[in-house]
């Protein structure tokens, strides 16, 4: 628990900068859209536009976050301390367990201070079971993020080159959907998930391709991510 | 100049280079090259094929504008009697029964009667492949686009037009801009110059920010500022920046032009871009060719502008955790900031023009300059601020 309080405080304050422009560029959004739309397709503005919206946002600040925590000891140059010794390299897993908690803290903040943003500007006809529905999901979805960087942070030690291979991952994996848009299963993938939130439970690429698609993707990260750890066990610093 | 070279040696590492080359094969792959391959299709699509083959006849006989004199020699309203004409009589020897199935006896009731139809009849006369109005229909939209268009605009246009506060736009618009140009091929090449700004800055970011952080994180710095002559080898990295970040782009707007260039639009080079056949409204009237330089312009001044904010970040950075997260969320702002200024510059319908509320002409333009200014004077600041600056 110690452990993890420490990892929380490496980079406890880091994102708040980020998560308020975005918080801001959500306020803008926001007004925007209710400029620009009556109250009875509010509904399609929040979960076509507004919603993918900030799930992307939190996507960025989450995927930064964990390759700051990740890569925290390899740029403090505090690597050949912490794992010189076997409890050093449990660390890892206390990082994890620190990017997930703070993804949560910052997500939960970006989502509510933004979401409280839309329904003041854009007001509250809206479905609220879908509502309930989307909205653990984009959780979920996040917390794959955070897996994936998580994978690629721990084998590749340069948080800096981390961070370009994940985004660049990403980005590339974002124009192979574009364009295929008729292949439905390179939507299962984390980006494939994102790119396509707007069309959840909706049928379009498939019966429930998100939850297929969030427990395909949960199961291989997960193995993924065990694997680099155990890989991580062994290495020569 | 020794040392600018060998600064230029550790900015053009292998690793980054790979990585930039890697990069752009990418990129061009499945971003600019769908872009290209989509204007092909469209290009040998039989419907669209028609349009070109129009303007490539109009811009052969007539040149790069069309006055009305000359639309009456092209002789729309002849050519549109002709076609319909053509239908009557199709209509009048038919002898499937179709047409008299639904009481159809002239070309003009064939669309009343098609509300009505089954979706395999109504392929059979007006929407399938093979049908019997179907290219005919085609033609006869096209030139009564044209004629409708000529006399009077788009009312798209015109809404656009009159919610436009300049009276310099207010006047262009008045004026007889009769130039012979489809609306989407100046859209497109904005689209297709926007996503170059989007490769442009990854690529100036990525060469650029890890430069000065390594130094840092190695604590080379510490021995360079020892001397006074190290103390100014900041200006000289910050040249071997500028001019690689702006060789760079060079080099992938020329490339990605060239690549454009197989399209075949050069027919269009001397024509003005405010077309009657347009649905956004351009500020000026440039020609196309003008136009392209433009936007060939403003990938070049967004990467290196990017490269200014990418170094100054990474001056400030000890070790690279600091630095990306620093630097990647500049580089998504660069991005968006480049995306919304690029495509559909210098139209209504650009995002900076509708940010700034529709009341500052071509800001686009304007914004592409003051980041280069401040770009310069942020470095020409921390470059003054590190003779002096204690360690």
């Amino acid at each position: 628990m110690v452990l993890l309080r420490l990892e929380i405080k490496k980079a406890a304050n880091k994102m708040w900068p980020l998560v308020f422009a975005c918080f801001c560029l959500n306020i803008l959004g926001a007004g925007s859209i209710s400029r620009s739309i009556d109250s009875e397709i509010t509904l399609s503005s929040l979960f076509g536009r507004y919603l993918p919206n900030i799930t992307l946002e939190c996507v960025i600040i989450t995927l930064l976050l964990t390759h700051f925590i990740i890569g925290y000891e390899h740029s403090y140059h505090t690597e050949n301390l912490v794992y010189s010794a076997k409890v050093g390299r449990k660390c890892l897993l206390y990082k994890l367990a620190a990017a997930v908690c703070l993804t949560f803290v910052y997500s939960i903040t970006l989502f509510s201070a933004s979401l409280a943003a839309y329904f003041i500007k854009g007001g509250v006809n809206n479905d609220w079971l879908l509502f309930a529905k989307v909205l653990p999901l984009s959780f979920a979805l996040i917390l794959l993020f955070v897996l994936f960087a998580f994978t690629v942070g721990t084998l590749i030690r340069n948080p800096w080159a981390a961070t370009i291979i994940t985004i660049s991952v990403n980005v590339l994996w974002l124009g192979i959907v574009m364009n295929s848009p008729d292949i439905h299963k390179l939507r299962l993938p984390p980006m494939g998930l994102l790119v396509s939130q707007k069309s959840w439970f909706t049928n379009i690429h498939g019966t429930n391709f998100e939850l297929l698609g969030l427990a395909f993707s949960g199961v291989i990260l997960t193995i993924l991510c065990y694997s680099a750890y155990l890989i991580f066990r062994r290495r020569e610093i | 100049m020794r040392v600018f070279l060998y600064e230029l040696k550790k900015l053009w590492n292998l690793k980054t280079t790979t990585a930039i080359l890697a990069f752009f094969g990418l990129y061009f792959g499945l971003f600019l090259m769908s872009e290209i391959k989509e204007v092909e299709q469209y290009k040998s699509d039989p419907d669209s094929k028609m349009n070109f083959e129009l303007y490539e006849e109009l811009l052969g006989r007539y040149g790069t504008v069309i006055d009305r004199d000359e639309i009456i020699d092209f002789g729309i309203d002849e050519k549109i009697q002709g076609l319909i004409d053509r239908a009557d009589s199709i209509i009048e020897n038919d002898k499937s029964g179709i047409f008299a199935k639904y009481g159809i006896q002239k070309y003009e009731e064939v669309f009343d009667a098609t509300l009505d139809m089954p979706w395999e009849d109504y392929e059979a006369i007006v929407s399938g492949r093979n049908s019997y109005f179907r290219d005919l229909s085609l033609e006869l939209s096209l030139l009564r686009d044209i004629k409708q268009r000529y006399d009077t605009n788009d009312p798209h246009l015109n809404s656009h037009i009159s919610e436009t506060s300049f009276v310099y736009a207010r006047e262009l618009a008045a004026r007889e801009n009769r130039s012979v140009m489809p609306y989407y091929i100046p859209e497109q090449l904005s689209v297709y110059s926007a996503m170059l700004t989007i490769l442009c800055v990854i690529c100036s970011v990525l060469l650029v920010s890890p430069f000065v952080a390594t130094d840092r994180t190695r604590k080379v710095y510490l021995l360079q500022y020892s001397s006074s002559y190290g103390r100014k080898i900041l200006g000289t990295q910050f040249a071997a920046v500028i001019a690689s970040a702006f060789v760079l782009s060079l080099v992938l707007t020329a490339f990605c032009g060239a690549m454009y260039a197989t399209l075949n639009m050069q027919m269009f080079w001397d024509v003005s871009i405010i077309s009657f056949w347009g649905v956004s409204f351009y500020m000026f009237g440039v020609t196309y060719g003008q136009y392209a330089l433009l936007l060939a312009v403003m990938p070049i001044v967004f990467s290196v502008a990017a490269a200014c904010a990418g170094f100054v970040l990474s001056r400030f950075s000890d070790n690279y955790a600091k630095l990306f997260i620093k630097v990647v969320p500049l580089g998504l702002i660069g991005i968006i900031v480049g995306y919304a200024a690029i495509s559909n510059a210098l139209s209504n319908e650009n995002t900076v023009f509708v940010l700034f509320g529709r009341c500052l002409l071509a800001p686009e333009v304007i914004l592409c300059g003051l980041l280069i200014i401040f770009g310069v004077t942020a470095i020409t600041l921390v470059l003054r601020r590190e003779r002096r600056v204690d360690i």
